[in-house]
């Protein structure tokens, strides 16, 4: 049986974004999130592990093209440069990092795409599934 | 407790398989595949794991990991890794089989110091960068 590794990719897209809940009023929009509230921008990192055995012959665990092509068409290509909000029903890192993770998981073999983590500034970051340990 | 250490290392190396034709390895390899290869900081980082010890209030001596630390990497520093280090002779040194190469010998240090201290320290889990947007974590 081949080991099992985890390899990361990390991609930054510069997008903006604002919080805020449909349901409320701008003025209770501004009470809940405070400058969150306000359309702002980041330098999103993220971060994509996959999990899979390494191939004997290869050396690799995966495709290094094939995982940047399928990043630059469903994260770089529709995000950077982006509303996020035009794109999302919410844009919070919470929200984020669990769309991209369910966007990401039909395109990579089954079981290979173990989590996504979107590093929203210097201090905020967002991981959806959590890591787990493996053997 | 976990305490976590890490430490730089360059290299050279190229992605070629020698049982795959020129054409295989530049199917599989892309740009990875060069004839004289090229060079990479890479960036180790290990977590170790263990009980704290009464006496030192320590999981793990910082001096004595950082030896750990320098012994695994020394035969990769400053080497061209499909060429001077006898097991990449035959394994395509990507970064998941350095990975792989320097989980082994961190575990086997470990194992030699336990013996030597009556420790108890494993590695968790180690992680290779070898650019900071590209890195490889291998568990246990």
């Amino acid at each position: 049986m081949s080991p099992i590794v985890e390899l990361t990719r990390e991609v930054v897209v510069r997008s903006l974004h604002r919080l805020s809940s449909p349901n409320l009023s701008e003025e209770e929009n501004a009470a809940l999130y405070g400058k969150c509230a306000r359309l702002h921008g980041h330098d999103y990192r993220v971060r994509v592990t996959l999990r899979a055995p390494v191939d004997d012959k290869t050396g690799l665990a995966f495709d290094r093209d094939r995982l940047d092509k399928i990043l630059l068409a469903s994260i770089i290509e529709p995000l950077d440069g982006a509303d996020l909000n035009d794109l999302f029903a919410n844009t919070a890192g919470e929200a984020l990092a669990r769309a991209l993770y369910l966007r990401l998981k039909p395109l990579f073999p089954d079981g290979v795409l173990a989590r996504v983590g979107i590093q929203e500034t210097a201090k905020n970051y967002f991981e959806f599934p959590p890591a787990e340990p493996y053997s | 407790m976990v305490v976590a250490r890490r430490r730089m290392f360059s290299s050279a190396h190229l992605y070629k398989q020698k049982r795959f034709s020129h054409e295989e390895n530049q199917r599989v390899f892309g740009l990875c595949y060069t004839e004289h290869g090229h060079g990479h900081n890479y960036v180790v980082e290990a977590f170790v794991s263990g009980p704290i010890d009464p006496n030192t209030k320590l999981v793990v001596n910082l001096n004595h990991l950082d030896r750990i630390l320098d012994s695994a990497t020394r035969p990769l520093e400053h080497h061209h890794l499909n060429f001077d280090v006898p097991e990449f002779l035959d394994l395509v040194p990507t970064t998941e089989n350095i990975a792989l190469y320097l989980r082994n010998r961190i575990k086997a240090e470990l194992a030699s110091l336990n013996s030597k201290l009556q420790g108890q320290l494993e590695l968790q889990r180690l992680r290779l960068f070898e650019t900071e947007d590209l890195w490889v974590e291998v568990w246990g």
